[in-house]
């Protein structure tokens, strides 16, 4: 199965076992992988991240694969493949 | 409304009070508005910014003192010893509304004292007192000892160290022991006037035009900084340091020199690991509910030391731009820089040219009196606060900045600077709008007069793309103008995660009772930065110099999210003096009029 590491900041880190996993996971989309969390981890994480009511990702909160923001490529069916780094972050901002 | 402020001539010991007219206060504001109008109208190009002839201007401004969320503010104006052109820098603290509760809006401070002087305000009155027994003292010394000499321990100071007295390029003016006005060697200018700090306090109140109008707007205004996760939960919980994490994980965290955007471990500095290793408490400026800064403490040698900070940008100049991961000498260089009165960003920025000019054989090991400034050694970063602040052995010549060091030593391209003011913490390769916001900055290498990163990473007002450069030109105009308008008021930019224009607008209303419209607040920041502009013009700054290092410009990032891409810069740069109105770098004669400058 492919492997993926996930990193989660501040506020969201400290909603699953650790802020720096490794997992093995057959989830092929964003999507997928926040489904696989939820279900494997923390029902809260996915709760955070994805707003009920549009399915969407909550406001300023952002998920990263491999430093791109899915925004800008194909936001929760953003393809996932063996070794690709998915970070996810609370709304943060600071300067 | 008008102004009030002190005219102080060090050299004929003569203080004065005058008027800021209300058609000239309604024109620039007050702040750096106010300030870089005195600055144009009084100062003849080409002076020495050391000189007598230059001045020193500190400004508050109309919502300084008020209900007005964030306001704890004051703002710092004079021609700049680092780079010759604009010197300026915004502080919180409380030093700020205190001036304002003792009577005075601003002071202007021209010629120079025989001897060291400080100036105590107090309750509408002002006196120039001797200071000899604080010169050569740190800024945490000088603030206890003066405030005993006045038997009066509300006394808040905003002053100098041994960095500014011993001219420093890039010396600081601290205030509240802890709030730097850090950028553009401002601290250089107040020791080049012998003029060691200056102390106030007072009990009045700035008047508002319709104080129930205010209440209201300050109601509103609450409530979106509450429901705001940045102002209300990330900032507060974490500190500005909650940006290393994002940032190194967007590519664009600047480490070893800007040599690469990724520094493997950052997350060792991040505001999370402060959060849990070194905070004591967190703490707000004046009037201010969301309290980013930090009070923080290392226990143990070798780094013991009791301060505050690290915020996001000294995290990362005394850090990752060193190849620094040791977030216990960080803390402690920043709590130096603190004491010592000098920029950490500037400051660290120009240990790192250091470190590379070392590793590429260009600096002699003879001239580093035993120091190793090679990447990753935190010891160099501590002790080369001190020696920098005291211009000791090879300290000396780090107070030179970035970019005289490296013409000294035959490399100029390896400072990382904008007109002479080393860069701050996001490398502008992967942040395109940024790097404009950067080039264009009237100051030189700067992030707070257009934070692109708001919408280029944090996603606020709105979301782009940080890797596009279309449209981005009129982005970084309005941010420009905008934080013309925060710096004069004088209002913390960090308000702006939450509020928008209109927001600032119903704010200042109530205070001013001027009756502006969004676009009057938005004209009034064009017309405050374009006056800027002609004054850098004057002293010769165009579009050769609204440029970025060429490292940035040719040499690809290496590695992580954005490798392989360069800062694109000429073709936003047509777009932006287009969208300003301006060409080859200078306002055209139809701008001037339209902005009332002609
Ligand atoms: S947000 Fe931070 S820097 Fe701004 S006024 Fe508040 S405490 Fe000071």
């Amino acid at each position: 199965m492919p492997k993926l590491t996930i990193r989660s900041f501040a506020t969201l880190g400290e909603l699953l076992p650790s802020k720096n996993m490794e997992v093995s996971t057959s989830a092929t989309t964003v999507q997928q992988l926040i489904d696989f969390i939820a279900k494997e981890y923390n029902p809260r994480f996915k709760e955070q991240i994805i707003d009920p009511k549009t399915g969407k990702v909550h406001g300023l909160y952002k998920i990263f694969v491999n430093g791109r923001d899915i925004d800008f490529v194909d936001r929760l069916e953003t393809k996932l493949k063996d070794g690709d780094n998915v970070a996810f972050f609370p709304p943060v901002g600071g300067g | 409304m008008e102004l009030k402020l002190l005219r102080v001539n060090l050299s004929k010991e003569t203080i004065k009070e005058e008027k800021v007219d209300a058609a000239t206060t309604k024109k620039f504001v007050g702040g750096r508005g106010i300030g870089v109008k005195i600055l144009f109208d009084e100062l003849k190009p080409g002076i020495d910014p050391l000189s007598p002839e230059n001045k020193l201007i500190f400004m508050t401004g109309p919502a300084t003192g008020t209900a007005f969320p964030a306001c704890g503010r004051f703002h710092v104006i004079t021609k700049s010893p680092l780079t010759g052109g604009i010197g300026d820098s915004n502080c919180g603290g409380d030093w700020g509304p205190e001036l304002r509760f003792a009577g005075f809006d601003g002071i202007i401070f021209e010629g120079k004292a025989e001897s060291p002087v400080y100036l105590w305000i107090h309750d509408g009155e002002a006196e120039l007192r001797c200071a000899e027994k604080y010169w050569g003292k740190g800024i945490w010394d000088t603030e206890d000892g003066i405030r005993e000499e006045l038997s009066n321990p509300k006394v808040k100071f905003a002053g100098i160290g041994p960095a500014g007295e011993n001219l420093v390029l890039n010396a600081a003016i601290i205030n509240d022991k802890h709030r730097a006005a850090g950028r553009t060697g401002v601290g250089a200018v107040m020791g080049s006037k012998n003029l060691k700090t200056v102390a106030v306090y007072g009990t009045g109140k700035p008047q508002v035009a319709d104080p129930e109008e205010l209440q209201a707007a300050v109601k509103k205004a609450q409530e979106k900084l509450e429901k705001s996760a940045i102002t209300n939960e990330s900032l507060p919980t974490y500190g500005t340091a909650v940006l290393v994490n994002i940032i190194n994980e967007s590519g664009i965290y600047p480490t070893r020199n800007f040599q690469t955007g990724v520094f493997p471990t950052a997350s060792k500095t991040s505001g999370e690991v402060i959060k849990e290793t070194v905070l004591v408490r967190k703490k707000a400026c004046w009037g201010c509910p969301i309290a980013c800064g930090r009070v923080s403490r290392v226990k143990n040698p070798p780094y013991q030391t009791d301060g505050e900070g690290p915020e996001y940008e000294t995290t990362w100049s005394l850090g990752a731009m060193c190849g620094i991961d040791n977030l216990e000498a960080i803390t402690k260089a920043h709590n130096i820089c603190d004491e010592l009165g000098i920029d950490p960003i500037s400051f660290g920025s120009t240990v790192a040219c250091a470190m590379e000019l070392y590793e590429k054989g260009l600096i002699p090991k003879e001239k580093l009196g035993g120091l190793e400034p090679k990447f990753g050694n935190p010891q160099a970063i501590v002790e080369l606060a001190w020696r920098t602040a005291y211009r000791a052995g090879f300290g000396d010549e780090i107070a030179l900045g970035a970019k005289r060091l490296a013409e000294k030593y035959g490399a100029p391209e390896l400072a990382m600077h904008v007109k002479g003011l080393e860069l701050p913490a996001y490398d502008p390769r992967g942040v395109k709008g940024h790097g404009l916001g950067y080039a264009t900055s009237n100051r030189g290498g700067c992030h707070l007069r257009a934070y692109m990163i708001a919408p280029e990473i944090v996603g606020v007002p709105e979301k782009l793309d940080p890797l596009k450069t279309e449209g981005k030109a009129q982005w970084v105009k309005t941010f420009q103008d905008i934080f013309s308008i925060c710096d004069s008021l004088v209002v913390c930019k960090f308000l702006t995660f939450a509020l928008s224009a209109d927001d600032l607008k119903d704010l200042t209303n109530p205070i001013t009772g001027w009756n502006w419209t969004t676009d009057d607040l938005l004209k009034t920041g064009d017309r405050i930065y374009t006056l800027e502009r002609m004054f850098i013009n004057r002293e010769d700054f165009d579009r050769k110099d609204d440029t970025l290092p060429p490292r940035l410009l040719k040499e690809p990032m290496p590695e992580g999210p954005v490798k392989g891409h360069v800062a694109d810069l000429e073709k936003m740069l047509d777009e932006y003096y287009k969208v300003r109105g301006w060409k080859d770098g200078k306002p055209t004669k139809e701008k001037l009029k339209e902005l009332g400058l002609a």
